[in-house]
C-alpha cells in the first residue's frame, strides 16, 4: 500500500511521518523545512504501507519548485490513498488545498493535525460535520504527543477499499459546460478523476498538458480548443480560468470552515503578536538577533572546554595501551607508528576538539528552530535583502547553511525566483557550516584568549563577529551578482511567520545529539582516516632529497605566506576539499610528520605545535577568514551542480568564495605586515 | 478607493481588487486571497519594507512593493 502525506506547509507532516515511519526526518517550526520526498515503511496489522512525506503546498497550481513535487505526485503517480494533513487552528485556509485535492482523487484521509494547539486557543472544530460534508474521513490528531494516530492507521486500513464519492465544488455552469467537452476523450486508463485533468488542460497548466502530450494529441488539442472557444464566448477569457475557479474553492472553503468551526476567543493570536512586537520590533530586533547569536556561542564555548578536556585525556589515556596492544600483535615498527601517531592520535584530536562545541550548538539551535524564531529573522532582514535584490527566504537557507551547505543549498527550493534562488546557493558557503565551525572555535581559543575567566564571552564575541563578516559578504556578493551575471529586480514573495510553538526540549536534544552531531563526527573520522594515511605516505615517499609532502607544501609556501598562511594549511585546506572537518586533522599531520616534536600533557599542545611551526596571531587570523571564504566541500559543489543543472554554476560556487577569501586574506596580510 | 497599504495596523479590511503583478497574485490566491477576502495588518518589520498580513488566522509577510496596488474597500 503506498500513501501519500500532502498538506500545507508547517503543519506538521513530517511529525506524523517520523511517527508512523519511526524514521527521523528533521522537522522544524518554519514553512518549507520539507523540500524533498521522502520515504518510509511501516507494518499495521500485517500490511505493509509505504509512506510518501512530500513538501507542503497551499494549493495544487504549483508555483515553486517544491510544490511541483507535491502536485506531480498527486497527478502522476500511483498511489492507494492520501493523507490530507489539516492545521486544525486555520482549518479554512488548509481547506482550500483539501477540496483541489478531492477533485483529484476520493482516496482521502483528512487528518486534523496540532488539535490540542487549536484547543488551547479554544478554537472548536465539528469533526463529524466536517467528514459529512467531504465525504471523506476526518481524523483528529496530535502528532507529536501520538495522539490519534491509532485512529488514523485503522482508517487507512478501510480506505483503500472505500468507493465512495468525496465532495466536490460545485463550479460555474459554463466552465461546467467546458469540462464536458473536453473529459470524454481523455483516455481509460487514467486513474484519476478524468474531469479534473480536464480543467487543467483548459485552464492551460503547463505541466498536465505536456504529461498528457497536448501538443501532440491533436483530437485532445481540438478539443481543449472548444472548450476555450466555448468559455471565451461566454465572457470567461483563459487567462481569469484559474482565477475563477480559484474564488469558487475559496468561497466554499470559508463556507464550509464556518459551519464546522467555532472560536470563543476572538484574540487568541495576542501572545504571539506580543512576542512579535519584541523580536521584530524597530529597536529591539536587532540587539535581540544579536544576543541570540553571541549567547548561543557563549554556551557552546563555555559548556565544550571542561569535556573537551576529560575527552582528550579519555583517548590519550588509551594511547598506551593500544601501543602495547598493537606490539603485541607483532606488527612493523612503522605500521604501528603510522597507526597510532598518524591515525589514531589525530582521530582523539578531533574527537576530543570538534564533539563537545557540536553536541551543544546543535540542540541549542534547533531550540531556536522548533520556536519559530528563524522567520522572523527573514522578516527582519529582508530589507538588506531587498536592497541586494534578492530574496528574505535566503535567510532561512543561510541559517540551514549553519548546520550543512548542502543542506542550505537544496533548502534554496523555497526561494521561488530562479535568478534569487541562485544567488541563495552561490552564496550559501559564506555561512560556516558544523565542518568549519570547529575551526573556527580552535582557532579562537587557542590564540586568543588569553587567560581564562571570561574568556570564553571573548571567544563568543569573536566567533560573533566571524559569523557576521560572513553575513555581510554574503550582503556584498549578493549585491555584486544582482548588478552582474544575476541581473535583475527583486521579485514577488510571501514569508509565512508561523505560530510560536513550546520546543519538545529532551526531544530535540536526543534527536540533535543523535543524528547531526553523530553524523558529522561519522563523516569527520571516515574521511580522516585515509586522508591520515595519505599525508603518511606523502611523508615517507621521497623524491630526489625531500618528502614529497616537503616538495608540495613547498610549492605552496610562497603563495600561501602572502595571503598570511603557509603552505601546510593551504595543503589541508586543498586536501580538506572532501570535508572541512578535515583541515585540521591534515594541517596536525602535516607538520607532525615534517619532523616536529611537542609534548601532548593537554589541548594546549595543540598550540604548541602550531607556534613551533611559526604561526603567529596574523596565521590565525587568516586560518579563520580563509575558513569562511575558501571553497564549499565536494557535497556541496555536487548538490550544487545537481540543483542548478550546470556545471558552469558548480564552478562558479567555488571560485567566488576562494576569490574573496584569497583577497581578503591577502589584503589583511599586506595590513599586518604594515603594521609590525 | 483605500490602498491596502495605508490601512493602519490591526484594522481590518476587505478585499476589492488585486491588480499585482501575476506572481503576487497567484500567491495570493494561493494562500486565500480573492475579491471580499478579510486581510487585517498585524506586524511591520523593522525596515519597514515588509508588512505582515493576518490571513484566515495564518501571519503572512509581504512586501510592501508587491501589495502596492491592492485596493480594499474604504470601510470609514
Amino acid at each position: 500500500m503506498k500513501i501519500g502525506l500532502v498538506g500545507n506547509p508547517n503543519v506538521g507532516k513530517s511529525t506524523i511521518f517520523n511517527a508512523l515511519t519511526g524514521l527521523r526526518q528533521h522537522t522544524g517550526n518554519w514553512p518549507g523545512k520539507t523540500v524533498e520526498k521522502a520515504t518510509g515503511y511501516m507494518t499495521y496489522n500485517g500490511l505493509e504501507y509505504q509512506i510518501e512525506d512530500l513538501p507542503g503546498t497551499y494549493s495544487l497550481m504549483a508555483h515553486s519548485k517544491e510544490e511541483e513535487v507535491t502536485r506531480d505526485f498527486i497527478y502522476f503517480n500511483t498511489y492507494d490513498a492520501l493523507i490530507i494533513v489539516c492545521d486544525a487552528v486555520c482549518l479554512e485556509r488548509n481547506l482550500n488545498l483539501v477540496l483541489q485535492v478531492l477533485e483529484v482523487t476520493d482516496k482521502v484521509i483528512v487528518c486534523l493535525n496540532l488539535i490540542d494547539e487549536a484547543k488551547k486557543k479554544q478554537i472548536y472544530i465539528d469533526t463529524d460535520k466536517l467528514a459529512q460534508i467531504l465525504r471523506v474521513p476526518v481524523i483528529e490528531t496530535t502528532a507529536r504527543d501520538r495522539q490519534g494516530l491509532d485512529e488514523l492507521l485503522a482508517t487507512l486500513e478501510t480506505i483503500c477499499d472505500k468507493m465512495s464519492k468525496a465532495h466536490h465544488v460545485r463550479y460555474d455552469e459554463n466552465i461546467l459546460e467546458a469540462v464536458d467537452i473536453v473529459y470524454p476523450i481523455i483516455q481509460d486508463n487514467v486513474r484519476i478523476n478524468k474531469r479534473a485533468v480536464a480543467l487543467k488542460l483548459i485552464s492551460g497548466d503547463k505541466n498536465i498538458s505536456h504529461y498528457f502530450n497536448l501538443d501532440g494529441d491533436k483530437i485532445l488539442k481540438n478539443k481543449v480548443n472548444e472548450a476555450r472557444t466555448y468559455l471565451y464566448k461566454k465572457g470567461i477569457k483563459l487567462n481569469d480560468i484559474e482565477t475563477i475557479i480559484t474564488e469558487e474553492v475559496i468561497e466554499e472553503c470559508t463556507n464550509i470552515a464556518s459551519e464546522v468551526t467555532q472560536f470563543n476567543k476572538k484574540d487568541y493570536q495576542k501572545r504571539d503578536r506580543f512576542i512579535d512586537r519584541i523580536l521584530t520590533g524597530k529597536l529591539t530586533s536587532y540587539p535581540i538577533m544579536l544576543l541570540m547569536l553571541l549567547l548561543i556561542f557563549w554556551i557552546t564555548i563555555t559548556g565544550a572546554n571542561y569535556p573537551s578536556q576529560i575527552l582528550y585525556d579519555f583517548f590519550f589515556g588509551l594511547e598506551d595501551n593500544l601501543l602495547n596492544f598493537l606490539a603485541f600483535l607483532h606488527l612493523p615498527e612503522t605500521v604501528i607508528n603510522c597507526l597510532v601517531y598518524g591515525v589514531y592520535r589525530v582521530l582523539a584530536w578531533v574527537v576530543s576538539v570538534m564533539l563537545p562545541p557540536m553536541a551543544i550548538f546543535f540542540p541549542l539551535f534547533t531550540l531556536l528552530e522548533d520556536l519559530g524564531y528563524l522567520p522572523r529573522i527573514a522578516f527582519n532582514l529582508d530589507k538588506a535583502f531587498k536592497k541586494c535584490a534578492s530574496c528574505g527566504k535566503q535567510a532561512l537557507t543561510m541559517a540551514m547553511g549553519f548546520g550543512c551547505n548542502a543542506v542550505g543549498v537544496i533548502g534554496a527550493r523555497i526561494i521561488d525566483s530562479p535568478r534569487e534562488r541562485l544567488i541563495a546557493i552561490l552564496t550559501n558557503s559564506f555561512v560556516p557550516c558544523n565542518g568549519r565551525f570547529p575551526i573556527l572555535i580552535s582557532m579562537i581559543t587557542m590564540f586568543f584568549i588569553v587567560s581564562t575567566g571570561s574568556s570564553s564571552f571573548i571567544s563568543a564575541l569573536l566567533l560573533t563577529l566571524m559569523i557576521l563578516i560572513g553575513i555581510i559578504m554574503t550582503f556584498v556578493i549578493s549585491k555584486i551578482l544582482s548588478k552582474t551575471i544575476l541581473k535583475g529586480m527583486p521579485s514577488a514573495f510571501t514569508l509565512e511567520l508561523p505560530p510560536y510553538r513550546r520546543p519538545q526540549i529532551t526531544k530535540v536534544i536526543i534527536r540533535s545529539v543523535l543524528d547531526r552531531t553523530l553524523f558529522v563526527l561519522k563523516r569527520a573520522i571516515c574521511i580522516s582516516a585515509p586522508a591520515g594515511l595519505v599525508i603518511w605516505i606523502m611523508a615517507n615517499v621521497h623524491c630526489g632529497g625531500n618528502t614529497m609532502l616537503e616538495l608540495c607544501t613547498g610549492a605552496l609556501d610562497p603563495f600561501a605566506r602572502a595571503i598570511g598562511l603557509d603552505g601546510v594549511i593551504l595543503m589541508a585546506f586543498i586536501l580538506g576539499f572532501p570535508a572541512n572537518e578535515i583541515v585540521i586533522p591534515i594541517m596536525i599531520m602535516g607538520y607532525m610528520s615534517l619532523g616536529y616534536i611537542t609534548d601532548f600533557d593537554n589541548v594546549s599542545a595543540l598550540k604548541n605545535l602550531f607556534l613551533d611551526n611559526g604561526w603567529t596571531p596574523l596565521t590565525a587570523i587568516c586560518v579563520m577568514l580563509f575558513t569562511l571564504m575558501h571553497w564549499p566541500c565536494l557535497t556541496t559543489v555536487f548538490t550544487i551542480k545537481k540543483e542548478t543543472g550546470s556545471s558552469k554554476w558548480a564552478i562558479l560556487s567555488i571560485l567566488i568564495p576562494a576569490f574573496t577569501g584569497i583577497i581578503i586574506c591577502f589584503v589583511v596580510t599586506q595590513i599586518y605586515h604594515l603594521i609590525f | 478607493m483605500k490602498r491596502l497599504n495605508d490601512v493602519r495596523l490591526g484594522e481590518e479590511a476587505t478585499l476589492i481588487t488585486v491588480e499585482a503583478n501575476e506572481n503576487i497574485k497567484k500567491r495570493l490566491l494561493d494562500i486565500g486571497m480573492v475579491k471580499g477576502s478579510k486581510i487585517t495588518p498585524v506586524l511591520i518589520s523593522p525596515g519597514k519594507d515588509m508588512v505582515a498580513y493576518n490571513i484566515k488566522g495564518a501571519v503572512i509577510a509581504i512586501r510592501k512593493d508587491d501589495t502596492r496596488n491592492i485596493i480594499v474597500e474604504d470601510q470609514a
